[in-house]
C-alpha cells in the first residue's frame, strides 16, 4: 500500500518539477528572419488527390518552394483549422497583446475591422498589372476598402444551393432543374421542382438559419444597401413575403423539418439522399468522398430569384492579408512571400474542388481533362457572378449578424411571425450601427 | 491596551505562525494557484466590466455603464430566466430523481446495487462531448432515433432542439442523464454512501418504536442525509450557472457559420452562454465581464444560503 | 417494498441512462449509410472497423492521445498531492488565518469560468503560455473542488491516530505519508477519478487556448469533426468510444474504492 502511495506521488511529482522547470526556462528571442503565417488549410495533400494527403501539406511545400529563393528566412506555419468566429477572437486577442503573427488568413467580412485598426499593410504598390487582371474582378472588389487593396486573394467563397440531380432523375423531375450556362431559375420554378421531388423517403429542400436568410435575399432585398453599412434595409414586406413563403415550404412538408434553425443536421441526410436540396458553402468533396454505390450527380446553383430579386449567392473571398510590418525590407519580404503563396505558379497544379480566385488558374483546372471537378467549374463561374457580401464589410458585420440570425430562427419556430421579426431585428441593429 | 502587549501579542502571533510553518507549505501551492489564476483574472474582469472595449484591449472607464447595457438587453433576462429554470429543474430533478433511485436501489443485493450504479455512472465517465453530440443526433426530428421510438408508441413527431418550447428541455434531460458533475450518476453514488454510514441501530430503534418504512425514511434517512443533499445542491448549482459545453456542442449550427448557438430563438441562451457569446462573437468584452459579475453574485447568493443550512448540519 | 418493483423501475432508468452509450458503441462500428439507415438498426447488420482506421489514418491522432494523457495524468498527480496536503492542513491543522483562509477558498469554487477565462486568456498571452501544456496543466494543479473534497474526507479521520503519530515525533510531512495518505485511499481514489474524468473531458478551456492541430486534447479533435460541412457520426463515434475506453478502465479499476464514495461531515472545523 505504501509503496503505491509513494508512486502516485512521484507520478503527481515528476511533471511539477518539469512544470517549474518550464516557467523559469529562457524565452526564446524573436528572430527578425522569421516570418510567422496564421493560415487555414482548405484541402488535404499538395494537389489534393494524394490518397493520404494533410491539411498543411500545400502550404508546406509552397513555402518550401518559396524559402528555397530567399535563404535564411524561415516561416512558421500555424493552421487556424477553425470556424470564422473562433479566428476572430484568436486575432483580436493577439492583436490587444502585440503579438499578431506577420501573415494572417482574412475574408472580406472582418479585414476590415484591422484594416482601420491600422493592424494591415495595403498590397496596392506590390499587386501588379497582370495581378489585377487576373483575379476574379469580385475578388478585388471585396478586399478593397477606403480605395486600397488590404489582401491577397486566395479562395472565392459562396453559400449556394447543391442538388442531388440523382433524386430528380428518378423522380422523373431532372427538366425542372436550372439550366446551363447561367444556372439560374426564378422562385416558382424553385417550389415546382422542390415539391416534385419530395417523397415520403425524402425531403424537397431543406436549410438552414443562415441558407434562410440569403434565400430571402434573392427576393431583393438586403441586410445592407451595397456598399452603405450605416443602417439595415432588410425590413420590408418584399422580405417578409420571402421569409413566409419559405416557412410555407416548412409547413406543406416539402422543407426538411427543424429547417431554418441552428440545430438542423442538413449535410449527412444530403449525402444519403434524404434531402434532395441543401444551402451549403461546399459539400462536394464529401460526395466524392461516399463509397461507390451512394456517390450521386450533384449541380450547383444560385439560389432561385423572388418575384422582385435576383438570383443570388452569399459570395465572399478568403486570402491572405499582411500585417504592419517595422520595416520596409521586411515588409517587401512578406508581401513577396504573400505574392508568391496566392499566385497561379503556387497554385496551378491543385486539383481538389480549391474554389480558385484566379482565372489563369481556374483555366488550368478546366484544361485539365481528368479534373475530378471539371464538370462542376462553369456552375462555379456562374455563381461566383452573382455573389453578394451579404453581411456585410464593416467592424459591425458579426454584432449585426448574431441578433439576425435567432430572429430569423424565431420565424421558422413560430415564435414571431416575419414582420414582427424584422421589426425587432431592425431596431437591435441600427442601434448597434448608431442609426436613427 | 499598553504597548507592551501588543507587542507580546505580535510575538505570539509570530511564533504560532512558525510553529504552522507546515500548515503554510501544505497551502502554499493552491494559494500561489489562487492568487495568481483567480484573484488577478477576477480583479482584471471586475477592471473590464466598467471600462469600454477596443481592438487593442480595454478602452476608457465608463462606469457602470455596461451594467445598465445588459439590464437594458432582453436577451440578458431571457439567459436570465432560462439558467434558473434550468439550473432548478437540472439540480432538483437529479437529486430528487437519485433519492429515489437511492432508496429503491439501498435494499438490493450488492451486485444488482454495484451493476446499476455503474450503469449511472459511466454516462457521466464519456466524454460530454460526444455524449452531447449523440444526444443532438438522436433528437433530430427527422429520422432521429427518438423520433422513430415514439412513433413505435404513437407519438410524436417531436421538434426536440428544433423547437423553441422544447430545446431547454432536451438539454436538461440530456444533463440530468449525463452531466459528469451534477447528473444522476454522481449523485446515485454520493447518496448510497451516505445511506450506508447511517447506523444501522438508529433504524432498530426506530422499529421497536413501531415506525413503518416510510415513517423510517422520512425520519432517520432524510434528515442524516440532508449534508449530501445540500453539498450536491450546491456543486449542481454552481455547475448548472456555467454550463456551456453541451449547449455550444447541441445548438449551434453546423453549417460553416457558427453564429446561432444557443436557440433557436435564445431558447437556450443561459448566462453563461450569454456572456460566451458577448466576449467572443459580440467582441463586447465589458459587456461580457458585467453579464459574468451579475453571474457570480447569483451564484454567490445562492451558495451562501445553501453553505448556512449545511453549516448548521449536526456531524454524525 | 416489494422488490420487483424496485428492480423495474431501477432497471428501466439504467437502460435509459446507458442507451446513448449503447448507440455510440454501435454507430461507431458502422458505415454512414447504415447508421443513417430507417428504420435505426439496433444492431448493427455489418459491422465494421473502418471508422477507428480513418480515425488512426490521422498522423495527429496518436500525438491527441498523447496531449489527452499527459494532460490529464499530469493534473491528476498534481491535483493528488497539492488536494491532500491542502485538504490535511484545512482539516487538522491549526494556524491563523485557517479559517477566512478556507471561506475565500471555498468562494473561488463559485466563480463561474466564465468571470475570468477572458482575463486568464490576457494573462495567458502575456506570459506567453497561449497554445502551451502549462495553460493546461498549471492553473490547474490543485482545483478547489479537490481540495474541498480531501479536506471534507480528512476531517472524519480520528485526531487520536495522529495525535500518537505526534507523540511518537513524526513530524507533519511523515504524518501524511506514513498515517493520512494510506487511510484516505478512498478519498484520493475519488479526487484521482474526478480530476482525470474532467481534465480528460474539459473543453471551453482547451478551446479557447489551443490553437494548432498538434496541440489539440481529444476532445477539441472530435469536435471539430463536426464543424466541417458534414458531421460524420461513425467517425465522431469511433472517437468517443477511444475517447471512453481509458476512462472506463479507470472506473472498473477503481471502482471498489470509487463505488463507496465519500461522505460529508458539516462543515465546523
Amino acid at each position: 500500500m505504501r509503496r503505491r502511495t509513494l508512486r502516485l506521488l512521484i507520478a503527481g511529482l515528476i511533471p511539477a518539477t518539469i512544470a517549474l522547470g518550464a516557467v523559469t526556462g529562457p524565452v526564446a528571442a524573436q528572430d527578425p528572419q522569421t516570418i510567422r503565417m496564421w493560415t487555414w488549410s482548405q484541402w488535404n495533400g499538395v494537389t489534393g488527390l494524394e490518397p493520404d494527403g494533410q491539411p498543411l501539406d500545400w502550404w508546406r511545400a509552397a513555402v518550401d518552394a518559396w524559402a528555397a529563393e530567399h535563404p535564411g528566412v524561415t516561416v512558421e506555419i500555424e493552421d487556424l483549422n477553425g470556424q470564422d468566429l473562433d479566428i476572430n477572437a484568436k486575432y483580436d486577442t493577439a492583436v490587444a497583446a502585440g503579438n499578431i503573427a506577420d501573415l494572417i488568413w482574412v475574408d472580406e467580412s472582418y479585414f476590415s475591422k484591422y484594416a482601420s485598426a491600422d493592424v494591415l499593410a495595403p498590397i496596392d504598390a506590390y499587386l501588379t498589372e497582370e495581378d489585377r487582371a487576373d483575379f476574379l474582378a469580385k475578388n478585388l472588389e471585396l478586399s478593397a476598402a477606403d480605395g486600397k487593396q488590404w489582401f491577397w486573394p486566395y479562395i472565392t467563397q459562396g453559400n449556394h444551393l447543391a442538388i442531388n440531380v440523382d433524386l430528380f432523375r428518378a423522380a422523373g423531375a431532372e427538366d425542372l432543374l436550372p439550366k446551363a450556362p447561367d444556372y439560374t431559375w426564378t422562385w416558382d420554378e424553385f417550389v415546382a421542382a422542390a415539391k416534385a421531388v419530395t417523397s415520403p423517403e425524402a425531403f424537397g429542400v431543406g436549410f438552414s438559419t443562415d441558407g434562410a436568410y440569403t434565400m430571402a435575399e434573392a427576393w431583393g432585398d438586403h441586410l445592407y444597401a451595397q456598399g452603405d453599412e450605416s443602417k439595415v434595409t432588410i425590413n420590408t414586406q418584399n422580405t417578409v413575403d420571402a421569409f413566409e413563403a419559405l416557412i410555407g415550404l416548412t409547413k406543406d412538408g416539402t422543407a426538411f423539418p427543424g429547417s431554418g434553425t441552428g440545430a438542423v443536421d442538413l449535410a449527412t441526410n444530403f449525402l444519403q439522399g434524404r434531402i434532395a436540396m441543401i444551402n451549403s458553402w461546399g459539400i462536394i468533396n464529401d460526395i466524392e468522398k461516399l463509397p461507390e454505390g451512394e456517390r450521386f450527380d450533384a449541380m450547383l446553383v444560385p439560389f432561385p430569384s423572388g418575384p422582385n430579386g435576383e438570383p443570388l449567392v452569399w459570395g465572399g473571398v478568403h486570402g491572405l492579408a499582411v500585417t504592419k510590418q517595422p520595416s520596409a525590407e521586411r515588409e517587401a519580404l512578406v508581401m513577396d512571400l504573400a505574392h508568391y503563396l496566392t499566385s497561379f505558379e503556387a497554385l496551378k497544379d491543385v486539383r481538389a474542388w480549391s474554389k480558385p480566385a484566379r482565372h489563369s488558374i481556374i483555366a488550368a483546372q478546366e484544361a485539365d481533362e481528368s479534373y475530378l471537378f471539371r464538370d462542376f467549374l462553369p456552375m462555379f463561374e456562374a455563381y461566383t457572378n452573382v455573389a453578394i457580401p451579404l453581411m456585410g464589410q464593416g467592424p459591425n458585420a458579426v454584432p449585426v449578424l448574431i441578433k439576425y440570425e435567432p430572429l430569423v430562427e424565431a420565424m421558422f419556430t413560430g415564435d414571431l411571425p416575419p414582420a414582427e421579426a424584422l421589426a425587432l431585428f431592425e431596431a437591435d441593429a441600427n442601434m448597434i450601427l448608431g442609426a436613427p | 491596551m499598553t504597548e507592551t502587549n501588543t507587542a507580546t501579542g505580535d510575538r505570539t502571533l509570530g511564533r504560532r505562525i512558525w510553529r504552522a510553518r507546515w500548515a503554510y507549505l501544505f497551502v502554499l501551492v493552491p494559494a500561489v494557484l489562487f492568487l495568481v489564476f483567480e484573484l488577478y483574472p477576477f480583479i482584471r474582469a471586475t477592471g473590464y466590466s466598467v471600462s469600454s472595449w477596443t481592438i487593442r484591449g480595454p478602452g476608457e472607464f465608463v462606469g457602470l455603464e455596461n451594467y445598465a447595457a445588459i439590464f437594458r438587453d432582453r436577451i440578458f433576462w431571457k439567459a436570465l430566466m432560462n439558467t434558473i429554470a434550468y439550473a432548478v429543474i437540472v439540480v432538483g430533478g437529479s437529486v430528487g430523481l437519485s433519492l429515489v433511485l437511492s432508496a429503491a436501489m439501498y435494499p438490493l443485493a450488492t451486485r444488482a446495487k454495484s451493476f446499476f450504479k455503474m450503469a449511472f455512472y459511466l454516462p457521466a465517465v464519456a466524454s460530454i462531448v460526444v455524449v452531447a453530440l449523440v444526444w443532438r443526433w438522436m433528437y433530430q426530428p427527422a429520422f432521429g432515433l427518438f423520433n422513430h421510438l415514439a412513433a413505435i408508441i404513437g407519438i410524436g413527431p417531436f421538434g426536440f432542439l428544433t423547437d423553441t418550447s422544447q430545446s431547454l428541455a432536451s438539454i436538461m434531460l440530456m444533463q440530468i442523464f449525463s452531466n459528469p458533475t451534477i447528473g444522476i450518476g454522481a449523485s446515485v453514488i454520493l447518496v448510497l454512501a451516505a445511506m450506508n454510514s447511517i447506523p444501522t441501530h438508529l433504524y432498530e430503534a426506530a422499529m421497536l418504536d413501531g415506525a413503518g418504512t416510510v415513517a423510517r425514511f422520512r425520519r432517520i434517512t432524510v434528515p442524516l442525509l440532508r449534508p449530501t443533499v445540500v453539498f450536491l445542491v450546491i456543486i449542481g448549482t454552481v455547475e448548472a450557472f456555467r454550463e456551456f459545453t453541451a449547449i455550444y456542442l447541441m445548438t449551434s449550427s453546423s453549417s460553416g457559420q457558427a453564429l446561432s448557438g444557443g436557440g433557436p430563438f435564445y431558447s437556450t441562451t443561459t448566462l453563461a452562454y450569454y456572456t460566451y457569446v458577448q466576449a467572443f462573437l459580440a467582441r463586447q468584452v465589458g459587456v461580457a465581464s458585467a453579464a459574468a459579475m451579475v453571474l457570480l453574485a447569483i451564484v454567490f447568493v445562492v451558495a451562501v444560503i445553501q453553505f448556512r443550512r449545511f453549516n448548521t448540519e449536526i456531524e454524525y | 417494498m416489494p422488490r420487483i418493483l424496485a428492480y423495474v423501475i431501477v432497471g428501466s432508468m439504467a437502460i435509459a441512462s446507458l442507451m446513448p452509450l449503447y448507440w455510440m458503441f454501435t454507430t461507431s462500428l458502422k458505415d454512414q449509410a447504415a447508421y443513417m439507415a430507417q428504420p435505426p438498426e439496433m444492431l448493427p447488420g455489418d459491422p465494421t472497423l473502418a471508422n477507428f482506421g480513418q480515425l488512426f489514418a490521422n498522423p495527429n491522432m496518436l500525438r491527441w492521445i498523447f496531449n489527452s494523457a499527459f494532460v490529464a495524468l499530469s493534473v491528476t498527480g498534481l491535483n493528488l498531492v497539492f488536494a491532500t496536503l491542502a485538504g490535511y492542513a484545512f482539516a487538522k491543522m491549526s494556524f491563523p488565518g485557517r479559517r477566512w483562509m478556507f471561506w475565500i477558498y471555498l468562494a473561488t469554487m463559485m466563480v463561474p469560468f466564465q468571470v475570468t477565462i477572458f482575463a486568464l486568456f490576457q494573462l495567458m498571452v502575456t506570459i506567453g503560455w497561449v497554445n502551451t501544456y502549462w495553460a493546461l496543466i498549471i492553473p490547474a494543479m490543485a482545483l478547489p473542488y479537490n481540495v474541498f473534497l480531501m479536506r471534507q474526507f480528512m476531517h472524519t479521520l480520528p485526531n487520536e491516530i495522529l495525535d500518537a503519530g505526534r507523540i511518537d515525533g513524526c513530524s507533519e510531512i511523515q504524518l501524511v505519508r506514513r498515517v493520512v495518505v494510506p487511510m484516505s485511499t478512498n478519498g484520493l481514489a475519488v479526487v484521482g477519478i474526478f480530476t482525470f474524468i474532467t481534465t480528460w473531458n474539459n473543453f471551453l478551456w482547451p478551446l479557447v487556448i489551443l490553437n494548432t492541430e498538434e496541440m489539440r486534447t481529444l476532445p477539441i479533435a472530435l469536435s471539430t469533426f463536426q464543424s466541417t460541412n458534414e458531421t460524420d457520426y461513425g467517425l465522431l463515434m469511433a472517437g468517443g468510444v477511444l475517447m471512453a475506453i481509458p476512462m472506463f478502465m479507470i472506473f472498473f479499476a477503481f471502482q471498489r474504492y470509487f463505488l463507496q464514495g465519500v461522505t460529508f461531515g458539516g462543515l465546523k472545523g
